[in-house]
């Protein structure tokens, strides 16, 4: 197979070596706790470009595309909690398989709302 | 390799955290002004101590076919060869907006070769072009 064009201004390839993750394959995964309940689904993936564009968290919501329509905004109700994302920080990722995303066994003392 | 620092983005005042759907989709445009494709995905490493990094953008069918559904991407592969497969560091990254802006000239980048080729195999012999049909690509934009 013909290795893919990789076009550098400093030449070589980046980092080939290394097996790479689709970041668009993270968005739209489900988010799973440890003991396999559903947290929600990636909705975007916040990238740090000053720390070496470390992924350093997951955008996270369960009804996140609601409030992408504006329907609920404004509102108090108990609609605009569930569609809020919530954020992740990558340090809390156990793997991600391609298509989930396992999220590490909560430290003690350190509850994870499961429920939103 | 850049270092925090050495971004250029950070000269441009960018704020410290992208989204990457900011990303994904938004036309490359070169420090010349050319256009020179779309973001189809972004590629990520995972360092050995954990962490991830995005090193990538993708540009091309193959990572488009991707985001239909991860199964298309080795069929695509094997059928296109990588042949339109085009990758770009993030490194080279210099504005993220409406557009993203690389640092770039359209000469530093292997893309766009689509349009050039309609450019000089098609669009010269159109009557109107405004150049003599020898003449260079280049020098019509």
């Amino acid at each position: 197979m013909a290795t893919p064009t990789t076009t550098s201004r400093s030449g070589p390839p980046v980092e080939p070596e290394l097996p790479s993750i689709a970041l668009a394959d993270l968005v739209g995964a489900h988010v799973l706790t440890p003991r396999g309940r559903r947290v929600g689904k990636v909705i975007d993936v916040e990238v740090r470009p000053l720390e070496r564009f470390r992924v350093a968290a997951l955008i996270v919501g369960r009804f996140a595309f609601i409030g992408r329509f504006a329907l609920v905004r404004g509102t108090t109700s108990e609609l605009e909690n569930v569609t809020r994302p919530r954020i992740i920080p990558w340090s809390e990722v156990e793997r991600f398989d391609g298509s989930r995303v396992v999220l590490r066994e909560p430290r003690a003392g350190q509850a994870r709302d499961e429920g939103a | 390799m850049t270092t925090p620092g050495e971004w250029p983005g950070a000269e441009k005042g960018i704020r410290g955290a992208l989204l990457v759907r900011d990303i994904l989709d938004g036309q490359l445009e070169t420090r010349d002004h050319r256009k020179v494709g779309r973001v189809a995905d972004v590629a990520a490493v995972r360092d050995p101590d954990g962490t991830v990094r995005a090193v990538e953008l993708r540009i091309g069918p193959e990572a488009l076919a991707g985001r239909i559904s991860p199964r298309l991407r080795p069929l695509v592969a094997k059928v296109l060869r990588g042949r339109f497969d085009h990758r770009i560091p993030v490194t080279e990254i210099a504005e993220v907006g409406p557009t993203i802006r690389l640092r770039g000239l359209s000469d530093d980048y292997a893309v766009g070769q689509a349009e050039d080729w309609v450019a000089r195999h098609i669009l010269r012999w159109i009557p109107g072009s405004g150049r003599p049909a020898s003449s260079p690509l280049r020098e019509r934009y």
